[in-house]
């Protein structure tokens, strides 16, 4: 299954740095933004899978994008990246319907990719539980 | 640090006349002070040079050097020292000047014995008040700022945290492409065949290309994290701040001089209407002149902040607009009509700030500038600078014209009194 993934981080740089990394993975596609405006409008299209985003962000905050990306997919994984000085929002953001939250710095970027494909994994099962739940409702 | 209550306070008392200063220890002999004379003004500094010393009475006519100028010296020199000042003239005049000058107090000779004692005891009392109120405007101003400190360690810890992140994160992305540079370095070795040394040394350049794309990002963090140390020496002085009497004006025109390379193709300057010429410096200096007790080169460092940011302004306001935009012009004002202040208004048609970003200006680390040309630190440093001076920076923002920095810098109270006398 290949993975659409953005990335929103308003530091250009750490969005590039990680999708480099995930890169090295050729199932994932990955796309970087630094405006989540920009990030929800590409999410709206209805292709990508999972959004890795920033909290502290100057046009949009992490949390807001969250809850708009939940209004337009619920299925959407999103994974919320923030400073170890903001600990607290991470609880606001697994309320608001996030998968799974990262530490920034990061300790190793392949505890970064392990969360990720936590997530692939959730939406797999998903749909193969989709495909699973046709199928019976067919041959009924 | 109070003292102890059983010891005595120490009078001196200045007159030319030996019986005057025998009259004036009667006068005071039963309220538990010790006394010291002197019989003129040079004794009483000699005297003050060694001895501690809490109120000194002073008589204002003597031969030599006067009451009012042994006031003037003392003031400066021990200024925890209360004076009370004794005339033989009933001028409410003099009276008002000697107390503007610091005197706590004025009696008119003969003195009824009784004034003198309450005009002693309350002196003394009003010095011990002062010094509690300096006392606690210390502490304050200390826990303000450790407070500042803390703000902006906070600021740095988030600041420093963002390069770390992409520059440790490159790093570890690096270590694993060096594994792979050294697999398909190792499969070349084996001589493959001619379609698959290809393949490897295709996989070889992508990889290098993405290896240079890391060491520049890498690169680019720790510029900012040397930017964000460089900035952070403006917050740190070496011990105290040197102040000195200083022409405000010379900061300012020094601050102009190294700013002007920036402005001059975009803009000018006028100071008090005069427009600002680097080859009329002299002479403009030389007609004008406000002294302010403070440090040259931090007055200097704080007006090229504001200049700069002038200019990063114009330039940001002139890449959005495609209409043509007025050239920058700074207006600077400097003006000491009022009463405590010397105010100096710094002036630009920059386009000013958003609402929001006026109310966040003095926040550490907070900008507007774009690809990390601002570190954030700039307007911080000055209103620390201010601060040093001991005097107030205020942001007058119009948004879509400029903006206005009002800084108002004490006077020095010796020289307001020498151009009121």
């Amino acid at each position: 299954m290949k993975i659409n993934l953005l990335i929103v981080d308003d530091e250009v740089e750490i969005g590039n740095t990680l999708k480099r990394f995930l890169e090295l993975d050729p199932n994932c596609r990955i796309e970087v933004y630094t405006n989540p405006l920009e990030a929800l409008e590409e999410t709206k299209k209805g292709s990508v899978q999972i959004v890795l985003t920033d909290i502290m962000m100057p046009e949009m905050n992490g949390i807001d994008l969250l809850r708009e990306i939940k209004k337009v997919d619920g299925l959407v994984q999103v994974i919320m990246m923030t400073a170890f000085s903001s600990v607290d929002k991470v609880i606001a953001c697994l309320e608001a319907g996030a998968s799974d939250y990262i530490m920034k710095p990061f300790e190793d970027l392949a505890e970064v990719k392990d969360i990720i494909d936590q997530s692939i994994a959730k939406l797999t099962r998903w749909h193969k539980l989709a495909v699973a739940s046709q199928r019976l409702n067919v041959s009924r | 640090m109070a003292e102890p209550a059983a010891k005595k306070e120490t009078i001196l008392i200045v007159d030319d006349e030996e019986d005057i200063r025998n009259l004036f220890i009667r006068n005071l002999q039963e309220e538990n002070f010790d006394f010291l004379t002197a019989g003129g003004g040079e004794d009483a500094l000699d005297i003050l040079g060694v001895e501690h010393v809490s109120l000194m009475l002073c008589d204002i006519n003597m031969d030599g050097m006067s009451g009012i100028d042994l006031l003037n010296k003392v003031q400066k020199q021990y200024p925890e020292l209360a004076v009370i000042i004794v005339s033989g003239v009933d001028d409410r005049n003099v009276a008002r000047m000697a107390l503007e000058l610091g005197a706590s107090g004025y009696l008119i000779k003969p003195v009824p014995r009784t004034s003198m004692i309450i005009q002693v005891m309350n002196a003394l009392r009003l010095r011990d008040f002062a010094k509690t109120q300096e006392a606690s405007t210390r502490l304050l101003l200390h826990q303000e700022k450790l407070a500042a400190i803390g703000r902006l360690a906070a600021g740095i810890i988030h600041e420093l945290n963002t390069p770390t992140t992409y520059i440790r994160g490159n790093l570890q992305i690096f270590v694993r492409y060096s594994a792979m540079l050294d697999e398909y370095i190792m499969q070349l070795a084996a001589n493959p065949a001619a379609e698959k040394r290809k393949n490897v040394i295709n996989r070889i350049e992508s990889l290098v290309e993405t290896i240079n794309e890391i060491s520049s990002s890498a690169l680019k963090g720790t510029d900012r994290i040397i930017s964000i140390v460089s900035s952070m020496r403006g917050f740190i002085v070496d011990g105290q701040v040197e102040n000195a009497e200083l022409n405000l004006f010379q900061p300012l025109t020094d601050a102009l001089v190294l700013t002007g390379n920036r402005i001059k193709h975009i803009g000018r300057t006028r100071i008090n209407g005069w427009e600002f010429d680097p080859l009329e410096l002299e002479s403009f200096l030389a007609d004008n002149s406000l002294m302010v007790s403070g440090n040259s080169q931090r007055l200097c460092q704080l007006f090229v902040i504001l200049f700069n940011n002038s200019i990063d302004a114009w330039q940001d306001c002139s890449l959005k607009s495609a209409k043509k935009k007025p050239s920058l012009l700074q207006q600077i004002s400097v003006t000491d009509n009022e009463e405590e202040n010397v105010v100096c208004r710094v002036c630009d048609n920059s386009g000013g700030m958003a609402e929001e970003t006026a109310d966040q200006v003095f926040k550490p680390f907070f900008t507007t500038k774009k690809d990390g040309k601002g570190t954030g630190l700039g307007m911080s440093i000055c209103q620390q600078i201010v601060l040093e001076h001991h005097g107030s920076i205020t942001l007058e923002n119009n948004p879509g014209t400029g903006v206005c920095w009002n800084i108002a810098f004490p006077r020095k109270l010796q020289q307001r009194l020498k151009e009121k006398i």
